[in-house]
């Protein structure tokens, strides 16, 4: 296990390294002077110069590429063009709007998705099973975009239940987790559905009603806890894709989280948030994936014993 | 025949499949007694519903699209196909326990061994939790695990395929059930391995005088653990006496043919018997006797008509043409 | 010896296929999405003969105006006719299936066959490549290319066509990986084949209904990340009619006419919840294994 552990942070390692060399590459190919970018065409070509020479623009890219990782490293990302202030303190700021949108939105989904499939699976082919499969279904074809829309023209300017903008009050935070969430619940009830269903043939559940263990403690002990594996390896995809997602409904909902600073920044050709940004996301989910197959042998003797060999 | 002394009669019993391709007829009119300590071996080949017997007994059989249409079930005079669910989950376990053909899958992968006794001792039984460990850890000591606390903690993974089986008689056992049913029990072990499991539940069953249904395809293991014996073919039992008939003076000619098949080392071993032709489907069962496309010594009437069991003295039963008064007027 | 030499897996393959048409046929949801794509297909080919109005229309005495007579699905901010500009748009997301995955297919399924097929060093190698480019969410990843591309319609095929390349590649890996053990493979080895005949002649070909299952599967996310493009203003530019673009127009319009959001969204759903089912319809067909699942 701790061989396992240590070739699993390695590995960790040299991803987070590619992905600061692969942001690196695709933000300094971009056509464009990012001091003349800067100076909004203002300056004249002395000035730029010297501001090129300050940023370090003119130093050969090998170097310029190290400097990067070097300051990643330590959570540097240099100072935003147009905003005056480190990127990182943008980042962080940023990052606490949407980690908390996208804490909501995950327990959304997770709970609403799991609960769903597990019913599904109960009722296999009853009703409830088909109305479950059907909404997913449909759920798992709505951008959330569109549903941000359509919730907001019902529930914001027809009902005025909720606010249509911001994350000021706590009831502001239902919209945007439902419209980015659903997606996702939707395709957790199908894999817990399918995964239940498939432990409920296992021998295993046979052998557990012959020992007279009721129907409930069936599904919720025995196949639940077989079928939630699949569904925690999800998590890692899910919580790279809720990231992503969040783009959309920020941008949707006015909030000023890490992806409205990324579009934002995109607009203005802010590259060094744009670096960051970039680089910030992709090793959250770095990272998360490196705890959740480390969990995951916690939770499957046998996946701990199968790395133990394999290594 | 004292009634006290019977355990389990089984009366007409049929359990049926409805597919979309037709009705399946895993068990057709099954009848048979059990009692208190002795063991009954049910043997035939695949497909010839020995496991549905042993399901029925459970009331575990796959619904839909598998049913119990018929018959009764009496278990110590009741007749639990009449039990209601809650009932019935109270009998699982308790009354009757099961130890099934693959120990490699029959054991759920994420619970420890000790998770997977205890739980049985503590659905059945009032008791907590540290008298169940203590049970549990008593049960696999019985069954000849060494180390059986370092065991507990382990998970079925761990463990090679023998010692998953004696963890599997161990949950059985674990509620002194007064039923035991055991479905290809060996089959899927070493062959030294098997030897060893059927003289724990041989043992076992002395020890605690539990009955004992033994379901195999395999007449070596009938003849080694069983008292009374029942052979089936396509859902319906063909023939039914104690070991020491069947064997030595086999009646029906499928028992004859399965006899037969068993390699034997006093023959010319350079050639094997086998039984021609197939189990036919239960979907689309023949006319007539169920055996007769197989039968060597099939007539007229065994195509036309279904035979029924013939009682013949000493208990015995079977089921073909050969032994009713038809057939014997007709030799004339 | 004959000249039109047949191996195995060829003979097998022919009626794998005709028995997963089969029963594909048997499956009315499947077929009803089918014949809704080709709809929509043949609606995006003769746009211009179909659609009531020209997408870039301007009826100026209909401005925002609600479902009527002459505008069936109602008008937009210029007055053009939404309807016709849906019609319009369904030619972008059609072809962004088509395009992206001809992109994503290519780059995985090469990556993919060889770091299975040579396994070793080229298999580090490039699964941590694929880990790397896996990283980053996807919608995010186009983001950043089109930034790097600049806006347009082809940019935007590239775009999604380069994040979608890593799952065809892993999944093209861990297949080539089961075949390469396969005798026939080891029996063209044997024979003396090259390795880039192995690949293309054996492996690929028996590697077909995966990928077919991939493209249908990927199609759908495909049509959502150009919508989301367009949606953020990265993607498809005005006038040029895209559905994503015409909700984030909507966007403002909401108290005016809020239908003007409602239709291209449905059609969106619609033509994903078919790619969808068509999916896995196909998935089940190709892979009976999986079937209930």
């Amino acid at each position: 296990m701790l061989r396992y552990t240590l070739k699993r942070l390695f590995q960790t390692v040299i991803v987070l390294f590619g992905v600061t060399l692969v942001t690196f590459i695709m933000v300094n190919v971009v056509p464009g002077d990012p001091a003349a970018v800067m100076l909004q065409k203002k300056a004249d070509e002395a000035t730029i110069e010297r501001i090129r020479d300050q940023m370090g623009l003119n130093d050969p890219l090998p170097a310029q590429y190290l400097r990067f990782v070097k300051n990643a490293v330590t959570g540097d990302f240099g100072n935003s063009y147009f905003q005056k202030k480190p990127v990182i303190t943008l980042i962080a700021k940023a990052f606490s709007i949407t980690g908390s949108l996208a804490v909501w939105v995950l327990l959304f989904s997770v709970l609403l998705g799991v609960m769903m499939g597990t019913l599904a699976a109960v009722c296999h082919g009853k009703l409830a099973d088909r109305l479950i499969m059907l909404v997913s279904t449909l759920g798992m074809a709505a951008p959330s975009f569109w549903i941000a829309i359509v919730l907001q023209l019902i529930f914001g300017l027809t009902l005025k239940w909720l606010p249509i903008s911001g994350l000021r009050q706590p009831t502001a935070y239902i919209m945007p987790s439902v419209s980015l969430g659903l997606i996702y619940a939707a395709s957790i009830a199908r894999l817990t559905r399918t995964n239940i269903l498939d432990a409920m043939n296992q021998d295993y559940i046979r052998t557990a009603r012959a020992k007279g263990v009721g129907e409930f403690s069936v599904v919720m002990k025995h196949a639940f806890k077989n079928a939630a594996i699949p569904i925690l390896t999800y998590l890692g995809t899910l919580i790279k894709s809720v990231l992503g997602g969040s783009v959309l409904v920020e941008t949707i909902f006015s909030i000023n989280g890490l992806g409205k600073l990324l579009v934002e920044a995109i607009m203005k050709r802010d590259i060094p948030i744009i670096q960051g940004c970039t680089v910030y996301i992709a090793s959250i989910f770095v990272l998360c994936n490196l705890l959740i197959d480390l969990v995951y042998g916690l939770i499957d003797p046998r996946i701990r014993v199968a790395n133990a060999r394999k290594e | 025949m004292s009634e006290e002394n019977t355990l389990l009669k089984v009366s007409n019993l049929c359990t049926y499949f409805f597919t979309d391709e037709g009705t399946v007829y895993a068990l057709d009119d099954v009848s048979f007694t059990l009692k208190k300590g002795e063991t009954l071996g049910i043997v035939g080949e695949s497909g010839c519903g020995k496991s549905q017997m042993a399901l029925s007994i459970m009331r575990l059989v796959q619904s839909p699209p598998g049913k119990t249409v018929a018959g009764s079930i009496e278990l110590d005079g009741v007749d639990i196909l009449k039990l209601s669910k809650r009932e019935m989950k109270k009998i699982r376990g308790e009354k009757v326990a099961m130890i099934f053909q693959e120990p490699m899958t029959s054991l759920n992968p994420v619970l420890t061994i000790g998770h997977q006794i205890t739980e049985s001792i503590l659905i059945h039984q009032k008791t907590d939790r540290k008298t169940a460990r203590a049970r549990a850890v008593e049960m696999l000591r019985m069954v000849g695990i060494p180390l059986p606390e370092k065991h507990m903690r382990e998970y079925p993974h761990q463990l090679s395929g023998g010692m998953r089986q004696r963890v599997m008689i161990a949950i059985a056992l674990c509620c002194n059930p007064q039923l035991l049913i055991c479905d290809e029990p060996t089959t899927a072990l070493d062959v030294t391995i098997q030897a060893q499991i059927l003289e724990l539940i041989n043992d076992l069953r002395r020890r605690t005088g539990t009955s004992v249904i033994m379901i195999t395809h395999d007449l070596g293991v009938v003849a080694q653990v069983s008292k009374n014996v029942m052979i089936m073919y396509a859902g319906k039992a063909m023939e039914y006496g104690t070991v020491q008939q069947v064997f030595t003076d086999p009646l029906h000619p499928y028992t004859k043919a399965l006899l037969a098949s068993i390699p034997n080392a006093e023959e010319d071993a350079r050639r094997l018997h086998v039984i021609e032709g197939m189990v036919p489907s239960l979907a689309h069962r023949p006319d007539g006797c169920l055996f007769h496309p197989r039968c060597p010594e099939c007539r007229g009437i065994c195509r036309r008509e279904r035979p029924e069991l013939v009682q013949l003295e000493g208990g015995r039963q079977v089921r073909c043409h050969k032994y009713t008064e038809a057939w014997k007027e007709a030799e004339q | 010896m004959a000249k039109h030499k047949k191996s195995p897996e060829q003979v097998e393959y022919t009626s794998f296929y005709h028995d997963a048409f089969v029963r594909l046929k048997k499956d009315k949801v499947a077929m009803v999405c089918i014949v809704f794509i080709l709809l929509l297909a043949f609606v995006a080919i003769f746009a211009s003969f179909i659609a009531p109005y020209d997408q870039s229309y301007q009826d100026t005495a209909h401005v925002l105006s609600g479902p009527s007579a002459e505008h069936w699905l109602g008008t937009d901010e210029f007055g053009r006719d939404i309807l016709s500009r849906i019609i319009y748009g369904s030619r972008i997301s059609l072809s962004v299936g088509l395009v992206a995955e001809a992109i994503a297919v290519t780059i995985g399924v090469i990556a993919g066959a060889a770091a299975g097929y040579y396994g070793g060093i080229v298999d580090t190698v490039i699964s941590r490549i694929i880990e790397i480019f896996a990283s980053f969410p996807h919608i995010l990843f186009a983001i950043v290319i089109m930034f790097v591309l600049g806006t347009g319609v082809m940019n935007v095929f590239i775009a999604i066509g380069f994040v979608g390349w890593t799952g065809v590649a892993r999944m093209i890996r861990a297949q080539v990986l089961q075949l390469k053990e396969k005798e026939y493979v080891e029996a063209a080895r044997a024979e003396g084949g090259t390795d880039l005949a192995i690949i293309f002649r054996h492996l690929i070909p028996n590697c077909l209904s995966t990928i077919i299952v991939i493209i249908t599967m990927e199609i759908p996310s495909d049509i959502m990340y150009e919508a989301s493009l367009s949606f953020l203003g990265l993607g498809v530019q005005p006038p040029e009619a895209s559905w994503g673009e015409m909700i984030s127009t909507a966007r403002s319009y909401l108290r005016t006419n809020p239908t003007y959001s409602i239709f291209p969204g449905i059609a969106l759903v619609l033509t994903v919840l078919a790619f969808n089912l068509v999916g896995d319809a196909l998935r089940d067909a190709l892979d009976p294994k999986l079937k209930n699942l």
